[in-house]
């Protein structure tokens, strides 16, 4: 098979992104992939685009491929299938699929009639060259659960910028931390009682940081209710990048068609950025601040943190490096929190880092502790809490970012803070860390239950090393929006989770 | 009234296999020269107005893209030599070039699979759909598919498929070209791996190389060469979507359909006449779908006419199907793509060979032995997931 190169992959990525079909405006048929004309209403027809990556379908048949081409074989085998929305068949790779069921000879009558959806995922990578993303493959919602795309007008506008939207993608798949214990001959409980880590979240091997941003960030538009063009402005905060060099951020644009179109692209911008754990915590402000100057002429701004990092195998990072990503929308429209203030702390200290080129970060042991998390944590959250000048038990929550369950305990603690304000934003004892994701994950958690009015104390961490702090007030608008919500712990709880082994684990690492 | 539009004069082809030591061009030149002197009263390379040659992969495999330069050195020829993208779009393209008014017209084929530096499954997927092959699937892939869609919709037994390649194995047996010679049965197919679910390993075409090559005429000169031409009475080619999602019908080939119903009005002989058949027998589906697409048995019956038609591999040469009204069709004379073995480009022109031989009573230890002379013989040949059918239609009378 010969290199597939930056043309051809720009080509496909109209149709496999968004798989845009075409529509014919007299008979009202519907094509895909999109005709330049009506197969029935002939040359004269006028067509028009259509979309089918927010719609449900059913798979009409399929096979389980076992013998793949060599680009598909890290997901070999996988199972294939053509499906039908309302009568237009689509092709595509049924993902996310119990491994027990590749172990069994497929049978079509288990999978006809089941109810899938597109969503984005990487499908093949040239060694060292383009990785190909697209959304021809499919998900049941057994775990997944299809919300539908329903933008309103009619939300209420506020005079300042808050949280209009957010959304968290955690993946299917998790491994026991006990089973990575026993892997390497190690007692369980030094990581599950000692550390308070219990399971990771474990990214499908067609996933990575730009999937799971792509995933949120659907999440969090769906949630906003704000039509695609609303948002035109996009950061993604990740270390785990597949691409030393090429931002998240323009496929998240591109897969969700974010912003205003223009010719062949979008009227909207945004950048990636790293900072270990706090890259997109980081970005609240920068987002508050372009949305709420009208000279920048922003009306939402998406912030997603994604991770899917990496950890030396058998390293105390192996216990807890988990796969997920959290996206929130700011802007002024159906507002459902606001930042009411924002402090940040910094130093430069070399708790933990990734050298280029270097495949596994390296960190200092305990130095990442006392002078790193704890110095930068503590330091900022007493800086929030006197600008604000409230006090810990004038927060109905808080949280922090947690790179295991006892780091933010402790800080807490320390801060003031109980463990009833903390416990629904502590997320990382059944996902891992999420890194950029982490504390953004615990706010959405938090923001899944909170009522109007609610305070909310975060606090986020990156090593290098610094903290950003926000106060967020609860508002009206949380209310309207909920069932547009697919809740962090139904993602966690769900008994549609699949647990695999630490090989899969090892290999869903790259 | 049945008029034919080219005739058949001669026929030639190499053994079918893994031929190491044989080169594409002396493969293609073997089965030409075959061709050659197989006329009966004689032909030579210099009345051939032109040549039309079937193959799809020599570019790949052997880096040969000037296939047309090779043979106009190895046969010391000038005229135009075409390259088509398999061997019954070059007899289409030759039945045509007689029907302008050349004389003399030699069809050929050619693959050489076992020279590849690019894994032939991996090359296979640049024949599929863009979007199909990004969703995972493969060629055997879409026909595993269309396989469980049709068993899904027509409630058709599993083991009916595995009796196609046994079938063909055991038409095999008698034929002295091709790949495999062995016997096959059900339960083995069965416990071969699995490829695509649920097509197994020994219910694909193999890998093969080989090259095949007949000579047509106009038919008024035709007993210049030979006192029992054949005669090709339609010639037609159909198309459909490349890709398998967007066609009509996932269990049936409309191409077949289309390409069939013009070779039958062509030709105005009905099916009744017919009862030889040459099927592009990749999967197993594909020669099920024939019976219903080609109008042999009605649609969703022909699995069941395969199981029904299979029972033992004893006894008589060949296992004909057996039609609802009792008459007798037997397909693939000589194993078919799984057993003959199918070099894709030499694959159709190969069918040729197997007909002019059977209609000839040529066929020695293979000869077809029917109650009456067959007359009449169907060959169908597919491209790209079958998205090109082609239909000819022979007979041993103009």
């Amino acid at each position: 098979m010969s290199e597939i190169t930056g043309p051809i992959v720009r080509r496909k990525v109209e149709t496999s992104y968004r798989l845009i079909g075409s529509q014919c405006e007299e008979c009202g048929r519907k094509y895909f992939p999109a005709k330049e004309f009506c197969g029935f209403e002939g040359r004269k027809s006028r067509m028009k685009e259509i979309s089918f990556f927010d719609d449900v379908g059913e798979i009409v048949s399929g096979s389980l491929i076992r013998e793949s081409p060599k680009r598909f074989s890290k997901l070999s085998p996988y199972v294939s299938v053509i499906t039908s929305f309302d009568g237009i068949r689509i092709p595509g790779r049924l993902t996310d699929v119990d491994p027990s069921e590749i172990q069994r000879e497929f049978d079509i009558s288990r999978y006809a009639g089941k109810r899938v959806f597109p969503v984005f995922r990487r499908i093949y990578e040239q060694p060292g060259g383009i990785i190909t993303y697209s959304s021809l493959n499919f998900v049941d919602q057994d775990y997944h659960k299809h919300i539908k795309m329903e933008p309103s007008l009619e939300q209420a506008v506020s005079d300042q910028t808050g949280i209009v939207g957010y959304g968290v993608y955690i993946p299917r798949f998790r491994l026991k931390v006990a089973e990575i214990a026993k892997k390497f001959g190690k007692e369980p409980s030094i990581y599950e009682k000692g550390l308070g880590l219990i399971e990771k979240a474990v990214a499908n091997l067609d996933e990575d940081s730009v999937t799971m941003a792509v995933e949120a960030g659907r999440r969090a538009l769906i949630h906003s209710r704000l039509p695609r063009e609303a948002i035109q402005e996009v950061y993604v905060g990740s270390e785990s990048n597949p691409y030393a060099v090429k931002p998240i951020m323009s496929s998240v644009i591109e897969a969700l068609a974010l912003g205003n179109e223009y010719k062949d692209g979008y009227a909207t911008g945004g950048a990636d950025t790293e900072f270990a754990c706090k890259a997109a915590t980081a970005m609240f402000k920068p987002a508050i601040a372009i949305t709420s100057d009208s000279r920048i002429g922003i009306e939402n701004c998406m912030v997603i943190g994604s991770d899917n990092s990496q950890a030396h195998p058998g390293d105390d990072l192996d216990y807890s490096v988990g796969a997920g990503a959290a996206a929130f929308i700011f802007g002024k429209k159906g507002v459902i929190a606001t930042i009411k203030k924002c402090v940040s702390y910094t130093t430069d200290t070399a708790d933990f880092y990734r050298r280029d080129l270097q495949q596994f970060p390296r960190h200092e042991d305990r130095f990442t502790g006392e002078p790193a998390y704890f110095k930068h944590v503590i330091g900022c959250g007493e800086l929030l809490l006197q600008k604000t000048g409230m006090k810990p038990k004038d927060f109905d929550y808080a949280v922090f970012h947690q790179p295991n369950s006892k780091f933010p305990e402790r800080a807490a603690s320390i801060l003031g803070f109980t463990e009833e304000q903390i416990k629904p934003g502590q997320k990382v004892s059944m996902i891992g860390n999420t890194y950029s994701a982490a504390c953004l994950i615990g706010l959405a958690g938090i923001l899944d239950i909170a009522e109007p009015g609610d305070k909310i104390f975060m606090v986020g961490y990156g090593s290098g090393a610094g903290s950003d702090g926000y106060f967020i007030e609860v508002e009206k608008g949380i209310l309207d929006k909920r069932e547009k919500i697919i809740p962090v712990d139904s993602q966690i709880k769900s008994d549609k989770k699949i647990y695999v082994d630490y090989d899969f684990y090892r290999k869903s690492k790259g | 009234m049945t008029k034919a539009q080219a005739a058949i004069v001669g026929a030639g082809r190499t053994r079918f296999g893994e031929l190491w030591n044989q080169s594409a061009e002396r493969l293609v030149v073997e089965a030409g020269l075959d061709a050659i002197k197989s006329v009966d009263k004689g032909i030579g390379r210099k009345d051939i107005n032109a040549f039309y040659i079937g193959s799809l992969l020599l570019e790949k495999t052997t880096n040969i893209s000037t296939l047309d330069a090779y043979l106009s050195r190895e046969l010391s020829v000038h005229a135009p030599i075409a390259i088509l993208k398999s061997g019954s779009s070059a007899l289409y393209n030759g039945v045509n070039a007689i029907k302008s008014g050349l004389d003399v017209v030699c069809v050929g084929g050619i693959e050489k699979m076992t020279d590849a530096f690019v894994s032939i499954p991996e090359f296979l997927t640049s024949t599929i759909d863009q979007y199909e092959a990004d969703a995972g699937f493969t060629y055997p892939g879409l026909f595993a598919a269309m396989t469980n869609k049709y068993m899904l919709d027509f409630n058709a037994k599993r083991e009916a498929f595995a009796k196609v390649p046994c079938k063909n194995h055991y038409h095999g047996m008698n034929n002295e070209f091709a790949q495999f010679r062995n016997k096959m049965l059900p339960e083995r197919v069965l416990s071969s791996p699995l490829v695509a679910d649920p097509i197994r390993t020994f219910e694909c075409a193999p890998i093969s190389d080989g090259a095949a090559a007949v000579i047509i005429t106009k038919p008024e000169i035709a007993k210049k060469f030979t006192d029992t031409p054949i005669y090709i009475v339609s010639s037609s080619q159909a198309t459909d979507h490349i890709s398998l999602y967007s066609r009509h019908s996932m269990t049936k080939f409309e191409s077949t359909e289309l390409a069939m119903e013009r070779a039958l009005k062509e030709s105005s002989i009905g099916l009744d006449k017919i009862q030889i058949a040459e099927v592009h027998d990749s999967t197993p589906i594909e020669e099920v779908l024939f019976l219903e697409d080609a109008g042999f048995v009605k649609k969703g019956l022909g699995w069941k006419i395969v199981d029904e038609s299979i029972k033992s591999f004893e006894g008589s040469k060949h296992i004909p199907y057996v039609l609802e009204d009792g008459r007798e069709l037997v397909i693939n004379c000589g194993g078919g793509l799984k057993a003959d073995g199918h070099p894709i480009g030499a694959t159709g022109v190969r069918q040729v060979y197997e007909a002019f031989k059977q209609l000839r009573n040529e066929a020695g230890k293979r000869q077809v032995s029917l109650d009456k002379q067959i007359e009449s013989a169907v060959l169908h040949d597919t491209e790209s997931s079958g998205a090109v059918s082609t239909i000819h239609i022979l007979r041993r009378f103009e």
